[in-house]
């Protein structure tokens, strides 16, 4: 970029500007939160929305006979509209609320009570409702990689009714316990979001393929001939 | 190949983010990760190369996942060079549960969500409660985790209590989620929409390319 010497002065207090503000909080010190820790989260949220849509998207795709790649990418992008608009409405209190042992509190529900400085225990230096969405992409990406194991099986209605009821039965549960208020109900509360995730899928995985293949076993060796995956 | 790519890039975020701060902390999660998922694609596709003779594109990205999905749980508490390792173990281990291991049981597991992340998220949880340094994660609330290799083996039996109650937990509440939605839709699509493909069949929409 050429800047004559004339604009130059200017240019350089166009960007020290701003920096030098970022150095000292504008705002209030009454609240913990950090402008810093803000933006780094704010980006860690795109990015791991980024690793759904379209990273799992393309990744399952990618994996499965052509006939199946466009219902492969909708059941990606179905978890992702059902368990956003779960997790907002009782997905988050449920999980992150309360003290209760087995599951959360409603004390959240639709967001109600969230101000735009308020912030969560586990937290303290991000607005709540960033934790908020950044729990919410765990959620989403959780609920898309089981959908890996229902490839080119699943009827996409039931995947989607099992998207709501996998995210309230089973995400949701465990994740209080890891992460919940009180989060020494269960012992391993070490265990970072993704892995619960990557656990979470294994489970979920081994059972649904016997209970989606449960029809008669010939007609499913039948219709398993080998995908494009070229495993060994 | 393009899906790993974001998912390599994603996961900055994902185990950097899991600090939930702009720190220190955040960097060597970050760091782990990276070191992981090359590892992982490393050692699957050696093992790869040894076993079949060539190393395949699918191989070495779900290498690279597989120590994504592995290093996830402990990035936020190991040095970074553990995550070498831990990469390395994790792409030998989920590259036999690919091959080996479904063979043994024959699952139709056709994307190897199990294998990879399932397997690979088990392993990292152990793995934590072996590589686990307390300096990484001590904060002025409490002294940092430490796992076996600092000496505390407690760590470990908890690590695999909460992957006990995990299991037991979403697999019967999969398992009995599953059956009531059979009852109200049949979970598979019928043998002939399967032949035909489902983009056709549940979505009327088919590909172009």
């Amino acid at each position: 970029m050429h800047l004559s010497s004339h604009h130059r002065p200017l240019s350089i207090l166009a960007v020290a500007g701003p920096i030098a503000c970022l150095a000292t909080p504008a705002f209030a010190q009454a609240t913990t939160i950090d402008p810093a820790d803000t933006a780094w989260m704010i980006t860690a949220t795109a990015l791991v929305l980024m690793m759904t849509m379209p990273g799992l998207a393309l990744f399952y795709a990618g994996m499965v006979r052509k006939k199946n790649v466009l219902a492969t990418m909708a059941q990606s992008l179905a978890a992702l509209i059902i368990c956003s608009l779960l997790w907002m409405v009782i997905g988050y209190s449920l999980t992150f609320t309360g003290e209760g042992p087995v599951i959360g509190s409603m004390e959240r529900f639709m967001l109600r009570g969230m101000a735009m400085d308020s912030v969560h225990a586990l937290a303290k230096s991000i607005p709540e409702a960033l934790f908020m969405i950044y729990q919410m992409t765990f959620a989403i990406i959780t609920v898309a990689l089981v959908s890996g194991s229902v490839a080119e099986r699943m009827r996409f209605s039931a995947f989607a009714w099992f998207c709501v009821g996998w995210l309230l039965l089973v995400y949701v549960p465990i994740a209080h316990w890891v992460w919940g208020a009180d989060f020494s109900a269960l012992p391993a509360s070490w265990i970072l979001p993704a892995d619960l995730s990557c656990i979470l899928i294994a489970v979920s995985q081994a059972l649904s393929r016997p209970a989606c293949s449960a029809r008669d076993a010939d007609t499913v060796r039948k219709i398993l001939r080998p995908s494009t995956s070229g495993l060994p | 190949m393009i899906g790993t790519g974001l998912l390599w890039v994603g996961w900055f975020g994902f185990n950097g983010g899991s600090a939930l701060g702009a720190n220190s902390r955040a960097v060597y999660a970050l760091v782990a990760t990276h070191l992981a998922a090359s590892a992982g694609a490393l050692s699957w596709m050696l093992l790869e190369w040894w076993t079949r003779g060539k190393p395949s594109v699918l191989g070495i990205v779900s290498g690279a996942i597989a120590g994504l999905g592995t290093i996830t749980p402990a990035s936020g508490f190991v040095l970074p060079w553990h995550g070498i390792a831990i990469g390395l173990i994790a792409g030998a281990i989920c590259f036999w549960a690919c091959t080996k291991l479904k063979q043994k049981f024959g699952y139709d597991d056709s994307l190897d969500v199990f294998g990879v992340h399932g397997v690979g998220g088990l392993t990292g949880t152990l793995l934590t409660g072996i590589f686990a340094t307390a300096t990484v994660s001590a904060s002025a609330d409490s002294a940092g985790l430490s796992g076996l290799l600092e000496g505390n083996t407690n760590q470990l039996l908890v690590q695999a209590y909460g992957i006990a109650v995990t299991i037991v937990w979403s697999g019967a509440a999969t398992w009995l989620l599953l059956k009531v939605i059979s009852f109200l839709v049949p979970l598979r699509v019928s043998q002939q929409h399967e032949l035909e493909g489902l983009d056709i069949t549940q979505h009327g929409e088919a590909l172009q390319i």
